[in-house]
């Protein structure tokens, strides 16, 4: 490496941190891997840095998805919280809309993010129009306030009725509560989601106060970790919608880190497709502990306005539309004998301690990464990451001692059946969101990630009728490579009232004006959020151009509602409710075209010179075929266990595969 | 025993031996994830809130005989097996007739003659067939209120009038014919929103019975019935360890107005549902009472093994015999259509419960349902429905979730902001109800408070008022729901359920609507303190519900626990049981 910058990519995710660096000098880009440390994220992160071998003094930039506040909000780990609200409405929060958690059978109690003692009222009143109907008990809100603090909440939220039409009330609240809360820890429900449904705007900004603190911390330690180790360049966090913004916005606005991890495999799928050329594209992130999907159009993922982050908790936060199944490679698997049919594969995992059996760290009970391992689509040596072999033994007894016995088969012969199942699952995953956007599976391209994305894609895309699989070279760490390619962006969601009809190109300049608060420069990227009759489920249309005709708009949601849906609505019916628009502010920090080529090139060249011999794998007779073995171009055919950096990927029998100059490697799964 | 009562032969037995565990497995997940995929696209896609909010569909997979396979995660537990019955009275009618069904031809009905579920609730399916026979099913209900004109308005309005579709070939390669079209949009309210979301349901019907097409091409038709065979054999040998486990291979349970008395008949189960003379209650049809027992078997069988929830075969090993059997039952139409059949779903699990009490959970509280016609100052005219759920029942496992909604009415509560920027109204509150849960070891779930008032103009309101819950293993009922009307001229009226009322409103008139709680679970003062000082904190319950149900004292003024007198009165409470109830207890706290 010479003396150029380096800049590194990181992704937190629940089994592995995963550490993508990029040499500004030859822009090629080289993988590390460290085991996640979930009590404590920046310590692990801090530690892969120290392991990657980056010179501190080289490193240039840091971009950085998180999953620190996903992982506060499932263990509670978030601030003491407090809630301002309008009297007679305090327990919105806990009534929620009424659903059930499931359709069938006992239901446990709900508990909101804030209690019911620490959810306050203050007698104010706006009607619908957002006119004052009764002002504000200012002395109410210092009463509401001190009673808060005395019981020590440190983060406030305020959210009042019809706030989305007149902020006038909440923003008087925070000016008498600048003094009485001095941590600043305020967040008021018609800035955070300035839309109708009093439920969301408080769910929004609970969640976000409840946050504010945390990642405040998070940032301040990561900051300092860093300066320990003697570096202090600039950190991007990866926002959820696929933009980069700075540590100080991250501080004030959290939310917008929410879904920061798989926001960059979602990123990243996208670079893929543009450079590609692909004009439908989904992308298969699998890890741990879930299989992550998102699809790709026109070089653009699905956003999505609304996040439902678990029962009773759904969020405004624009973000990629990124769809999970709880099954990955530490999924765990378990047998219940009484039931045919009643192998479970998930949603329990793992996760990195002790992981699956075959890590050799204690696990007993077998996971789909055993299962891989024992029928020989895993590659088992890791010396490329400096972390130990897979061991097939521990995998071997698990399965014979939790799974055999059920299916009356041997450990090879039900690993096979478990990968069945979770395949299945997968195909099922797939298929109700690409049926949801209207995507034909014959039209799309999967492109498969993560470190147990590429052993499952060529199946799982054969079954489901995917002509075609790309696995990136680097597939083992393409979420940190996503981070690396997010550009600093700027998002913005506001309330659009207009139909699809009215909604006229300079209606739409305006809202874009609003969003941004003036001039906008720089690129853009617009959604539309569309609704009808009285379903709640908003359709997400991409804006290619915000000066299109109002019909083009109108043929390009036909186009869609008629392949997802088979109708037509009328335009008149349909209401257009929110606008996203994502302004980059900067370009992407590397060129993804140059960067793969040479190191794919580099990875050739190195290859050729240690001569590294293909060989097979472990007692299946598979062949196992380094990718930087192979020709460009060249077609070749399965099975192989093509091997990649910190991943492998399997090509079943007699499927054609070929590797092109950037290292992607293709599946031909529909010959 | 009368044809209807008969458990029905379930199609292609065969030993499970046969079959690869692979198939079995794949066939199985792939069904599962079909049917979700079905449900999910139809509540993606329609207009209505009843299935796009509520989500008041059904997707499953049927065999030739109409018993279920496998249905979707999320679908509507009683409508899944309505269809069911209603796929069964379908095959038979075609057999009688000596017809046979074609590749691509699609049915409907929503005719509860036919078995349908209810009026508004219309079941599309399409046979898959190979070699002239029906390999299976698919099936998608979907409640179109626009079909059954849904309203609480009395019988003898018109409004209560819908179309009734008895079994029909509805359409053919996947399409219905354009003709039925014409005559639905003709008979329905909102004609172009009733279409679309009719076509939207056809749409994800052909999503799954692709599924199932392909399926039936590989692995094949002679694979798949040894398959149907082995996923329905689980819940039924479920239900069978369930059985031998009941004390002399019987159980009975009451929620009010029905009784259930259950007993083992040779390999399989007999379920005899009997009902309070003079009731005015709802009364299920003869189909949807099987329905609905299956229904709550299917929830008992999937208590210990969730990975039973979405597979049918029931059908084969439970009779039902109801008193109105053969006679036709009420017809199920509105929103509180399956308020019956969850009483009697209610009662099977406190059956269930009085020998196995960790498989189920105490009665939940009903929604309240409101249907508010108005006018505005203006003249102009406005609709709105409101559902305010209910407090959900406790259990062994803990309390019962507050403002919920029951199994069989799944609804939801608009946001307020909505329901003021919709109509002249003005929420003046909504909150938990406190004190409404049934008292017991484990509180029923709490129901909730809306104070509406009508701002102009005037309106007529249909108001449906559920009953109370009662508790079960000696926890106490939930409260019953009540409906206050404020008015200047009559001041404060007050009528509490069950019972449906029609009101006139006007401009300054108030409504209070209060649901109820669910059931509470175990004596109420073997509740923890701990417990009951948390309720009070957060203001759940009251200090007289504190003293007088669970014997925790406060003192005076404060929300401070008399230790003394607490003592005293738990002491005295619990001499006051027969040692069987202590035991029963005990049993429970482990």
């Amino acid at each position: 490496m010479g003396q150029a910058e380096l800049r590194i990519g990181i992704d937190v995710g629940g089994t592995f941190t995963d550490l993508v660096l990029c040499d500004g000098a030859e822009g090629s880009l080289c993988l590390a891997k460290v085991p996640t440390t979930p009590q404590d994220i920046a310590l692990g992160l801090l530690q892969g840095l120290r392991q990657s071998g980056a010179p501190a003094g080289r490193i240039a930039e840091i971009a950085h998805g998180t999953t620190v506040a996903t992982n506060a909000i499932l263990e509670r780990k978030g601030a003491r919280t407090g809630l301002l609200t309008t009297a007679g409405f305090r327990d919105l929060l806990e009534l929620r809309d009424g659903r059930r958690r499931s359709l069938l059978g006992r239901q446990a109690a709900f508990e909101p993010l804030v209690p019911r003692p620490w959810r306050r009222e203050v007698s104010e009143r706006l009607d619908a129009s957002g006119a004052v109907l009764a002002p504000l008990a200012e002395d109410g809100v210092k009463a509401a306030a001190e009673a808060l603090r005395e019981q020590d909440v440190e983060a406030l939220a305020v959210a009042f009725l019809h706030a989305d039409k007149n902020g006038i009330h909440e923003r008087r609240a925070r000016e008498i509560l600048q003094d009485l809360w001095p941590n600043g820890h305020l967040t008021l429900g018609s800035e955070v989601c300035p839309f109708p449904d009093e439920r969301l705007r408080m769910a929004t900004a609970v969640l976000a106060a409840y946050l504010t603190p945390l990642m405040a911390r998070y940032v301040e330690s990561l900051e300092r970790g860093l300066g320990e180790i003697g570096t202090a360049p600039p950190v991007r966090f990866i926002e959820s919608a696929g933009g980069s913004c700075a540590p100080a916005e991250v501080r004030s606005a959290p939310l917008r880190t929410i879904l920061s991890g798989p926001a960059g495999g979602a990123t990243a799928g996208a670079s893929l497709a543009g450079l590609l050329e692909l004009p439908a594209a989904v992308t298969a992130d699998m890890g741990g502990t879930s299989f992550d999907v998102a699809i790709i159009q026109e070089g653009q993922p699905e956003l999505s306005g609304d996040r439902t982050l678990e029962f009773g908790l759904t969020v405004a936060v624009p973000s990629v539309a990124i769809h999970s199944a709880g099954i990955g490679g530490g999924s765990l698997i378990c047998m219940d004998e009484s039931v045919p049919g009643g192998l479970q594969v998930g949603p329990e995992s793992a996760g990195a301690h002790p992981g699956p059996a075959c890590f050799g760290k204690g696990g007993r009970r077998p996971t789909v990464t055993d299962a891989n391992l024992l029928v020989g689509r895993l590659v088992g040596d890791r010396c490329d990451l400096g972390l130990p072999p897979l061991d097939p033994g521990p995998a071997y007894q698990a399965m014979l001692a939790e799974v055999c016995p059920g299916l009356g088969l041997d450990p090879i012969g039900a690993a096979r059946v478990v990968l069945e199942v979770a395949e299945a699952r997968m195909v099922g995953c797939l298929r109700t969101h690409l049926a949801s956007r209207g995507v034909s599976p014959g039209e799309a391209v999967l492109i498969a990630f993560g470190g147990a994305g590429p052993v499952q894609a060529a199946p799982v895309a054969r079954k489901l009728g995917i002509p075609r699989v790309v696995v990136p070279y680097l597939a083992a760490g393409f979420s940190a490579l996503g981070a690396l390619l997010t550009p600093p962006a700027r998002t913005a969601m506001v309330a659009v009232e207009a139909t699809l009809r009215t909604l006229t190109p300079e209606r739409l300049r305006e809202r874009v004006a609003a969003a941004f608060g003036g001039a906008v420069r720089g690129k853009l990227r617009l959604a539309l959020f569309l609704r009808r009759g009285e379903n709640p489920h908003e359709d997400m249309l991409p804006v290619p151009d915000p000066a299109e005709p109002v019909a083009t708009r109108i043929r390009a949601y036909h186009a869609f509602t008629e392949r997802a849906y088979g109708i037509r609505p009328a335009p008149e019916g349909v209401f257009v409710t929110r606008l996203l628009a994502i302004l980059e502010e900067g370009s992407c920090p590397i060129a993804l075209d140059r960067s793969l080529q040479r190191t794919f090139a580099r990875a050739q060249a190195r290859y050729a010179a240690t001569a590294a011999a293909a060989g097979a794998a472990q007692g299946t007779g598979i062949p196992r075929v380094p990718a930087a073995g192979l020709k460009v171009g060249a077609a070749y055919r399965g099975p192989a266990l093509v091997v990649l950096p910190g991943a492998s990927a399997y090509v079943p029998e007699g499927m054609p595969y070929r590797v092109d100059g950037w290292g992607n490697l293709i599946l031909e799964t529909g010959e | 025993m009368s044809a209807e009562r008969q458990p029905r032969p379930t199609a292609n037995r065969a030993p499970r031996t046969e079959l690869q565990p692979g198939i079995l497995l794949d066939v199985r997940t792939q069904l599962e994830e079909a049917a979700q995929a079905m449900d999910a696209t139809l509540r993606q896609a329609a207009c209505s809130a009843a299935i796009g909010r509520h989500g008041s569909t059904a997707a499953g997979f049927y065999d030739a005989t109409g018993a279920l396979i496998v249905g979707g995660r999320e679908s509507h537990p009683l409508l899944l097996e309505a269809a069911a019955e209603a796929l069964a009275f379908l095959a038979e009618k075609q057999a009688t007739a000596g017809r046979s069904f074609a590749p691509d031809e699609v049915y409907w009905t929503n005719d509860p003659r036919c078995h349908g579920a209810g009026l508004e609730d219309l079941i599309l399916t399409g046979p898959v067939v190979r070699a002239g026979r029906v390999v299976a099913f698919a099936a998608l209900t979907a409640a179109h209120p626009a079909l059954g004109r849904a309203s609480l308005a009395p019988v003898e309005s018109l409004r209560r009038e819908g179309l009734i579709l008895p079994w029909t070939r509805a359409g053919c390669a996947g399409a219905i014919l354009p003709e039925l079209l014409d005559l639905l949009a003709a008979n329905a309210e909102a004609p172009a929103e009733f279409l679309a979301d009719l076509r939207v349901q056809m749409h994800a019907l052909r999503l799954g019975r692709a599924v199932m097409e392909a399926l039936a091409d590989r692995p094949g038709p002679e694979t798949l019935g040894p398959v149907w065979a082995a996923l329905g054999e689980g819940p039924r040998r479920a239900l069978r360890s369930i059985v031998q486990k009941l004390e002399g291979g019987t159980a009975e349970g009451r929620v009010a107005p029905f009784g259930v008395r259950m007993a083992r008949e040779g390999d399989g189960l007999r379920v005899v549902v009997t009902e309070e003379e003079g009731t005015r209650r709802s009364r299920p049809t003869a189909a949807l009472a099987r329905a609905s027992v299956r229904a709550a078997l299917r929830e008992v069988v999937s208590a210990e093994t969730p990975a039973l929830q979405v597979l049918g075969g029931l059908a084969g090993a439970v009779s039902v015999e109801t008193p109105w059997d053969g006679r036709g039952g009420d017809l199920p139409v509105g929103p509180a259509r399956f308020s019956g059949a969850q009483r009697l779903h209610e009662a099977v699990l406190a059956a269930v419960c009085s020998a196995l009490p960790h498989l189920g959970h105490a009665p939940d509280g009903g929604p309240i349902l409101l249907d508010l016609r108005g006018e505005r100052a203006d003249g102009s005219p406005y609709r709105m429905r409101l559902e305010l759920p209910g407090g959900l029942g406790a259990s062994v496992f803990g309390d019962g979730m507050s403002h919920a909604a029951p199994a069989f009415q799944p609804l939801c509560l608009r946001p307020i902001e909505a329901i003021e920027r919709a109509g002249p109204l003005r929420v003046l509150r909504c909150e938990l109800r406190s004190d409404s849960g049934g008292a017991g070891q484990y509180r029923g779930g709490l129901g909730a408070t809306l104070a509406l008032e009508l701002l102009e103009g005037r309106a007529e309101a249909d108001v449906f008022l559920p009953g109370g819950s009662p508790g079960l293993r000696g926890g106490m009922r939930g409260t019953t729901a009540r409906l206050i009307r404020v008015t200047p001229e009559a001041g404060l009226q007050e009528q509490a359920g069950p019972v449906q009322v029609t009101l006139a409103l006007r401009a300054g008139h108030r409504l209070i609507l209060e649901t109820s709680g669910g059931g509470g679970w175990g004596l109420p003062f073997q509740r923890s303190i701990l417990r009951v000082e948390e309720d009070l904190a957060r203001g759940l319950i009251t200090r007289e519900e504190s003293r007088r149900r669970y014997g925790v004292v406060l003192k005076p003024g404060s929300l401070e626990k008399d230790d003394h007198l607490t003592y005293r009165v738990r002491h005295y409470l619990l001499s006051t049981l027969a040692v069987e109830d202590i035991i029963a207890g005990e049993e429970l706290l482990d």
